[in-house]
């Protein structure tokens, strides 16, 4: 008995454990899913910017495309999100908007975050999923946390 | 001479209406980590043997044009004498497109095709119209067909009657390649050895292990019961899911392979990937893209709700051609999985055919090549080219003009 009234203090209580709101919890799984639409790891817009540089560069060196280079450069750089900006919003015609799959009717399956299999615990600060003491551990002290690789 | 380029996001498909097949190379320009300055444009990345971290400067951005620059180089190169060598003026161009491609980026298109390379005259369709039209010159008894291209960038369900796209059933599903070669470095680095920049390695990873499973569940159990075998006993099973593969070292070998474990080779511990179920739930994705929590609909389900959407006297001769293009319809398994799901979700009276053709990334490319080579008279107007006469006196109302030509 002693023994446990010992280890009792240590636990954290409920009001302890600090629960990520589910705005929180979006924000996460979204930065998740942009970061699998990156090219590099590193950040693309970086290496744009150098390649900016070197173009620049090349097109000196070529005096014939000099003009052509950095006018095409100011009219036509245009990133994916001015773009569909561009798009008037006729409901009448389809377009990219209404092309893209809705949400499935089906019910989401739940796979552990760490090891992959089929589980079905929660996290009860960030709302991953695990699915053995072992996973929630590893899961404790890694990406519930921080949002680390 | 006409020349044809199907341009995806991630390699071109061009070759002359002559070739056989296309030449595939890279569409991006690709740089080194330790010499930044050093880039290497469309094929000579291919000619490198070093492939550890490549960083790629893409053209595309979510399926659709927008780094010029790139674009320009990899063109350049491409008709350059090191490949095509060939003279615009004297070039009929046939040219894939995106779905729904944004106006702006048709405009700047014409712009450098007629301005900067002055081609003779240009044809403009999506690459899905392309496969439709190589799947109606050899099945002209069909009167429509549904394309499934699964690309680097998204995968779209397109629903054709005859050559006319059926725009109300476009369905586009944000999970391509890209995504699945992230998501598989992404559960590597989380798991085993951090691979962040290794992109183009882990996409031969992808290429050589991933699979479709047909029943997810019963294979997760195979492959879990496979892990606790080996740590019960250190031994690899001689054939099943888990496997182990050697990552390339660009000093001895240049590509990665799978370890074969009758062979008493030893595994270099840095740069051996343990795979178990990565290989299976990555192209899962493609199916159920909720399970990383993507609020999309799956394959099936997505073709399901196209034919829901398109005129329902269409949807029996739509289920019964259905086609897939682009590269990850090569993941084993993908057709049937595919053909499994639809079947036990269409009624009975509906056939089902899906059909993946022997090269199901250059499909298009020969869809173009087959339009280049028929006569102009016989083709239907969307597939009719522009001249570079009438995109001189008109510019980009060129295009319109030729849609209706009575008004013009």
């Amino acid at each position: 008995m002693e023994e446990i009234k010992e280890i009792k203090p240590k636990q954290k209580s409920r009001s302890d454990i600090r629960i990520l709101d589910s705005v929180t919890r979006q924000r996460r799984k979204d930065i998740h899913l942009e970061s699998l639409e990156k090219d590099n790891f590193v950040d693309d817009e970086s290496i744009q910017m150098s390649a900016g540089k070197q173009t620049i560069k090349e097109m000196v060196k070529k005096r014939k495309k000099v003009k052509t280079g950095e006018h095409y450069k100011k009219r036509f750089r245009k990133n994916f999100s001015s773009l569909l900006e561009e798009i008037e919003f006729q409901t009448d015609q389809p377009n990219y908007f209404t092309a893209k799959a809705p949400k499935s009717i089906l019910p989401k399956r739940k796979f552990c975050a760490v090891c992959g299999f089929p589980s079905c615990y929660n996290c009860v600060v960030c709302g991953g999923v695990y699915c053995t003491i072992e996973c929630q551990l590893t899961h404790k002290e890694t990406r519930c946390n921080k949002w680390v690789v | 001479m006409s020349l044809i380029i199907d341009c995806g996001a991630h390699t071109i498909k061009a070759g002359l209406s002559s070739h056989t097949s296309p030449l595939i190379i890279p569409n991006y320009i690709a740089r080194t980590k330790l010499d930044r300055n050093k880039s290497y444009v469309g094929s000579e990345v291919l000619s490198r043997t070093d492939m550890g971290g490549l960083l790629m400067l893409l053209a595309f951005q979510k399926g659709y044009l927008v780094n010029w620059d790139v674009e320009r180089q990899v063109l350049d190169h491409l008709l350059g004498p090191s490949h095509l060598g060939i003279n615009p003026q004297e070039t009929d161009l046939v040219l894939s497109e995106p779905p729904f491609n944004f106006s702006s980026i048709r405009d700047t298109l014409d712009e450098i095709l007629f301005e900067e390379y002055g081609f003779r005259n240009v044809t403009r369709a999506t690459s899905a119209n392309l496969s439709a039209f190589h799947f109606h010159t050899e099945h002209p008894e069909s009167p429509s067909c549904m394309v499934i291209d699964s690309g680097f960038s998204f995968t779209h369900i397109l629903p054709f009657c005859g050559l006319i796209p059926v725009t109300n059933g476009f369905i586009r599903i944000d999970v391509g390649g890209k995504f699945l070669t992230n998501q598989l470095k992404d559960l590597i680095s989380y798991r085993q050895i951090n691979v962040s920049d290794e992109t183009y390695v882990i996409n031969q990873v992808k290429e050589d292990t991933c699979f479709v499973s047909g029943d997810l569940y019963k294979e997760m159990k195979v492959c879990r019961d496979e892990m606790t075998a080996f740590r019960d006993t250190n031994r690899f099973p001689n054939s099943g899911i888990f496997i182990r593969y050697i990552l390339p070292d660009f000093a001895g070998t240049n590509r990665g392979y799978i370890h074969d474990p009758l062979s008493k080779e030893a595994c270099p511990p840095d740069r051996t990937l343990s795979l178990g179920n990565e290989r299976f739930s990555v192209p899962e994705l493609l199916f159920n893209p909720s399970d990383i929590g993507l609020d999309q609909m799956g394959l099936s389900e997505s073709v399901q709700l196209s034919l829901k959407r398109t005129p329902p006297l269409m949807c029996e001769s739509l289920t019964k051609n259905i086609i897939l293009t682009g590269g990850n319809t090569l993941f084993p398994g993908f057709k049937d999985r595919l053909n499994a799901e639809l079947r036990a979700s269409l009624l009975s009276i509906h056939d089902l055919n899906v059909t993946l053709p022997i090269g199901p990334i250059s499909y298009s490319w020969e869809g173009g090549k087959r339009l280049a080579n028929t006569e102009l008279s016989s083709r239907p107007i969307p597939l009719t080219p522009l001249t570079f006469q009438s995109y001189m006196e008109m510019g980009h109302n060129a295009w319109n003009a030729k849609s209706f030509p009575l008004f013009s």
